[in-house]
């Protein structure tokens, strides 16, 4: 029972992240294999010994003292909790509209200093970059660089389901 | 004669439903946000803690997920309870942090090791359970100090399945990597958390 | 004089057409468009799709997909869309669904900015290149523990798929424009 794959298979037996099926053929090899059963084992009392056993912590600071500087930072920030915006937000438009309506009257010139810009420069994001236009989205990348293949997964920050509440907006996983 | 006014006395949240006091938190109530951090400031400063083992960050990471969850109050629609889901959020920022320190950091051979299991792979079963006998207290200092041992990784991805109890795809998303990924390391934490509870024992 | 100024300067006016050539040549690939493939991808664990509207995905894309950290067993083809587009023009509003388009710009080089929009709202901006099968997928999850995917990669012509392996053709596909 050297087997790597058939290690971390034992293990999802234990977890119960495996099908009925699998779980039966577990079943039969633990029936037969001493050391399979000597890992699982193993693994059954250090799981047991952390259920319920995490090390406690008390924050070392007193109540009043830690709200005051939440409270001050919440102050700083902005005094109410945020609306939801149920799809992603109009911050894009809201900068557009603060930063380019101005220009509308040199729209001409404008056109065309950005059109050479653009020629020349190339893009506002290098290649391989992304943005996020709300900040309620939050995403990770994964690139796969013999597959040239890149993912983007975008999730919603304030989905508790989503489990990532608060990620900076990206993320690279990179494989070679 | 001036009319008495009336003393304004501050409303007790003690004995509020941590659901009400979301309510009134969401309606720009600072005390009603004020006695949910009491409620809930030592777990999140302990979950912040258990994968950071640094004291100053977690507590610089609890602060920041308290502020960040009063910005974010009214998205929370009690899908979970109010401290799970501060919990994710703390788990997020810590996350986050990991994964800056990580950047800045020159991957080593050690860290190669991480992900193949380096020593463990290797490693004898540990036969008998090392923490029988051993009373709770004594059990979770000796927890506190093999959980100190063990790498970033390794720590988070068992402090995810076993004290958050998040199933492999759970963590895989919430850590950004494969399953396979979470499968490994969570092996390999595992593994070496066995010796190093093994170990505690004889060193007593 | 005359022959010493030709013999000098030969080198110098070749060297100037040679330059234009090159300019000419340079500016004309640079010029050309590009065919992008857009496909909106639904995944599930489930063996069937419950939409009789999808239709399972082509093997080798799925392949690639599988190779994700984000990965399903099946994974169904919703939407497909082909366009072409010049450098330094966008294609607006390529929609994949009636919650989801997006804007397609070349930018040449063969490569592309997206911007993705979520009941027309913009979502995210990526800049990707597509040469040598370069492949962007946009994702995120749904209900049930499935998820959507848009694919993005360049078209390759159905004559050019045997020397290149594993791109498939896209036969069937509807055009955008």
């Amino acid at each position: 029972m050297t087997n790597h794959e058939s290690q971390l298979k034992l293990q999802a037996f234990m977890d119960g992240e495996l099908s009925v099926r699998e779980a039966a053929e577990v079943r039969e090899w633990l029936a037969q294999d001493a050391e399979a059963h000597a890992l699982l084992s193993e693994l059954r009392n250090t799981t047991a010994a952390l259920k319920g056993n995490e090390p406690q912590c008390r924050l070392p600071e007193t109540r009043e003292f830690f709200w005051s500087k939440i409270e001050r930072e919440i102050e700083r920030q902005g005094a109410q909790p945020m609306r939801p915006r149920p799809v992603a937000a109009g911050s894009l438009l809201a900068w557009l509209r603060r930063h380019l309506m101005p220009a509308v009257g040199v729209a001409a010139v404008c056109s065309a200093l950005v059109f050479i810009a653009v020629r020349s420069h190339g893009p506002q994001l290098r290649i391989g970059e992304m943005a996020l236009v709300s900040d309620d989205m939050g995403s990770y990348t994964y690139r796969d660089q013999a597959d040239k293949m890149t993912m983007v997964w975008l999730y919603d920050r304030s989905s508790a389901d989503s489990q990532v509440a608060d990620s900076s907006d990206i993320d690279n996983v990179t494989t070679e | 004669m001036q009319p008495v006014k009336p003393m304004k006395s501050k409303p007790d949240h003690s004995s509020a439903s941590d659901e009400q006091l979301v309510e009134a938190a969401k309606n720009g109530d600072m005390g009603a946000f004020e006695e949910l951090v009491a409620r809930h400031r030592d777990k999140i400063y302990a979950r912040a803690y258990s994968m950071m083992r640094n004291e100053d960050e977690a507590l610089d990471l609890s602060q920041e997920a308290w502020v960040k969850s009063w910005q974010r109050l009214k998205q929370f629609q009690g899908e979970s309870s109010f401290g799970t889901w501060m919990t994710r959020i703390v788990i997020n920022l810590c996350l986050d942090q990991l994964r800056r320190r990580k950047r800045q950091r020159t991957e080593s051979i050690e860290e190669m090791d991480e992900e193949s299991g380096g020593v463990e792979r290797q490693m004898p079963v540990v036969t008998a359970n090392p923490t029988e006998r051993l009373e709770r207290g004594e059990l979770r200092k000796k927890i506190d100090h093999a959980l100190g041992q063990l790498s970033h990784e390794h720590r988070t991805v068992l402090v995810l399945h076993e004290f958050e109890e998040m199933e492999y795809k759970e963590i895989a998303r919430t850590m950004g990597c494969s399953i396979g990924t979470v499968m490994s390391r969570l092996f390999y934490a595992r593994r070496k958390m066995a010796a190093l509870l093994a170990s505690l024992k004889t060193e007593d | 004089m005359k022959r010493l100024f030709f013999t000098r300067g030969f080198p110098l006016v070749k060297s100037l057409a040679c330059v234009c050539v090159a300019a000419m040549v340079a500016g004309s690939a640079h010029a050309q468009s590009m065919k992008v493939e857009a496909k909106l991808v639904w995944c599930t664990d489930d063996a069937h799709s419950p939409n009789p509207k999808h239709h399972p995905l082509e093997a080798d894309l799925a392949r690639r997909l599988k190779h994700s950290p984000y990965r399903w067993k099946n994974y169904f083809e919703e939407s497909h869309h082909i366009v072409d587009i010049p450098v330094g023009q966008t294609r607006s509003r390529i929609v994949m669904s009636p919650h989801c388009s997006l804007d397609i710009k070349n930018l040449g080089n063969e490569t592309v900015e997206v911007r993705l929009h979520g009941n027309g709202k913009p979502v995210s901006i990526h800049t990707e290149s597509l040469s040598k099968n370069g492949l962007l997928v946009v994702g995120g999850q749904a209900e049930n523990e499935t998820a959507w995917l848009v694919t993005i990669r360049k078209a390759v012509p159905a004559a050019s798929l045997p020397a290149l392996r594993g791109i498939p053709a896209p036969s069937g596909s509807a055009s955008a424009r």
